[in-house]
């Protein structure tokens, strides 16, 4: 099992081994087929792929900048909504702060005027009151005299003694209690 | 060379190695034409068939990834689009400024592809045999790529300048040029060279290691020995044909990125 | 076998051929102990850095296959030394 073996000659058709033995007719078919494939290739096939793939690369660039300007727009008109809806937002808190204030007013208002009027009715009452009694008083000042009058002319034409006083009395008194109550 | 191995020859017999490691080798079909010219064999061994499958494949798939383009790729426009950008990016880009790279990505994708090609379609099934495992292939597109880094940087530089910027370091004293110049040359000179061996052996390396497994279980065929190398031998020819593909991968890649520092380093000189 | 047996053949049967496959063994051997300690080398600080700075990850990764690539292409050279010495080219 020497590998000196390699070398040897095996049969017909030469299959010795041997990786140096010279091979002008590879040298030339090799440059044939590099010269070949690289004329071919630069030529007709990589400036096409390279085309292609720069095409590629631009469309993609284009895309992304295409999304970027839409998002940047989207954002732009978000911005303004949310700008909007938080000037309605305040305009509302405005308003309904305004209403309370308004509300406020009236309901002082109401309550100045319901007092106001309370008064006037208070007033007239009282006044009412004390004209009724003014009325009163002065016309028992004048039953008064008038009465007074009667009885001392009474008490004149009597015999004076006290139980024709007293009995006196009592019927002046009984008299008033009458009249008082026919009055009320 | 054609001297080598003929004391060898005489003295040893068959072995399944030299059948199957055998196939590493170019050799005619029995049914091919012989063409001849100046001397030089152009007969279509399997060596140039494979080359021909190569640059066919590289050239049709792409042809139809460019004609069939769409604005969202699908299928194999994808994985076509993943690796143009693949080297696009990562090869070209990272080596050469835009410029330069809008410029020269054509040449070094060719590279890659073909490259790429090469490797893999010695690992279909049935072909067996790789181009790339030739040092005569790998060696012209080396020199090839080299002398065209070379022309490009003359033309560009012109000549001297261009010799002097790439043979003379800056920032050195002058003193330590008469060490420097010839170790620059012996770099430059290291160049084509490394380019060639490294391809070649590695792909070398790959076959080599699935034939010498593939050769044990034609040595333990007959024994009964056969039933503990089959499975083991399998096993090790399928990891070994996957680490092969990563490989050819790869090594397409460091060419081609080679490639692309070379170019570069011939576009501007005495970086 | 013994070592005298071996000696004596050594002594005896030491052939050209012999050092050949010798000198294609250790050429083979110190290149694949040389490619094995890069890129164990390259690994280990390639996780390192990865761990240290998970971001750079892809990069990383992307320098490391090569890397790998460039080292293993190293233990080749050996490998096509190993094959001429074998085929009897130098």
């Amino acid at each position: 099992m020497q590998l000196v073996l390699l070398a040897t000659e095996a049969g017909e058709g030469g299959t010795s081994f041997n990786p140096f033995e010279p091979e002008f007719g590879l040298v030339v078919w090799t440059s044939v087929a590099f010269l070949t494939v690289l004329f071919l290739l630069s030529k007709k096939v990589f400036p096409k792929l390279q085309e292609g793939l720069a095409d590629r690369e631009r469309k993609i660039a284009e895309e992304i900048k295409a999304a970027e300007a839409t998002r940047a727009e989207a954002e732009k008109i978000l911005n303004e909504y949310k700008s909007r809806v938080a000037a309605a937002r305040e305009e509302t808190s405005q308003m309904v702060e305004e209403a309370r204030g308004q509300a406020e007013k009236v309901r002082q208002d109401l309550i100045a005027r319901a007092e106001g009027d309370a008064r006037l009715i208070v007033d007239k009452a009282r006044r009412q009151l004390t004209g009724e009694r003014e009325r009163i008083l002065n016309e028992l000042e004048g039953q008064l005299t008038e009465w007074s009058t009667t009885i001392a002319g009474q008490i004149v034409q009597r015999e004076l003694n006290p139980d024709s006083h007293r009995d006196l009395v009592d019927s002046f008194i009984a008299d008033i209690r009458k009249s008082e109550a026919a009055k009320s | 060379m054609a001297f080598l191995a003929t004391e060898a020859a005489e003295s040893v017999e068959e072995s399944p190695f030299t059948e199957l490691v055998g196939h590493l080798s170019p050799h005619h079909y029995g049914w091919a034409p012989h063409w001849e010219i100046g001397g030089i064999d152009l007969s279509p061994t399997n060596a140039v068939v494979n080359i021909w499958l190569a640059g066919f494949l590289c050239v049709a798939i792409f042809w139809m990834a460019a004609k069939k383009r769409q604005l969202v790729p699908s299928g194999m426009q994808n994985v076509i689009e993943v690796m143009v950008d693949f080297v696009k990016v990562n090869i070209v880009y990272s080596v050469m400024n835009t410029k330069d790279g809008r410029k020269w990505f054509p040449f070094v994708g060719t590279v890659f592809f073909f490259i790429f090609f090469l490797n893999a379609v010695g690992l279909i099934p049935w072909i067996g045999f790789t181009a790339t495992a030739n040092i005569f292939v790998t060696a012209t597109l080396a020199i090839m790529i080299y002398l065209l880094a070379v022309v490009i940087g003359m033309s560009k530089n012109g000549p001297l300048k261009f010799w002097v910027k790439t043979l003379v370091p800056p920032d050195i004293p002058k003193a330590m040029l008469p060490l420097m110049v010839p170790i620059e040359v012996i770099s430059q000179l290291a160049r084509p060279l490394s380019l060639a061996v490294r391809l070649f052996a590695n792909m070398l390396a790959d076959h080599l290691m699935l034939y010498v497994f593939a050769g044990f279980i034609f040595l333990a065929a007959g024994s009964a020995v056969i039933y503990g190398i089959l499975p083991i031998s399998l096993l090790f020819m399928i990891i070994f044909t996957a680490f092969a593909l990563f490989v050819a991968f790869i090594q397409a890649v460091i060419f081609a990125f080679l490639t692309t520092i070379y170019i570069n380093d011939a576009l501007h000189p005495g970086h | 076998m013994s070592i005298t047996t071996l000696a004596q053949e050594a002594a005896t049967g030491m052939t050209d051929k012999g050092l050949q496959q010798l000198g294609a063994g250790l050429a083979i051997g110190l290149a694949a102990g040389g490619g094995a300690t890069g890129i164990g080398i390259l690994w280990s600080k390639g996780l390192e850095g990865i761990g240290r700075q998970p971001e750079a990850r892809s990069t990383l990764q992307g320098l490391m296959f090569v890397g790998f690539a460039l080292a293993e292409a190293q233990v080749l050279y050996g490998l096509i030394v190993a094959l001429l010495l074998l085929l009897g080219i130098f």
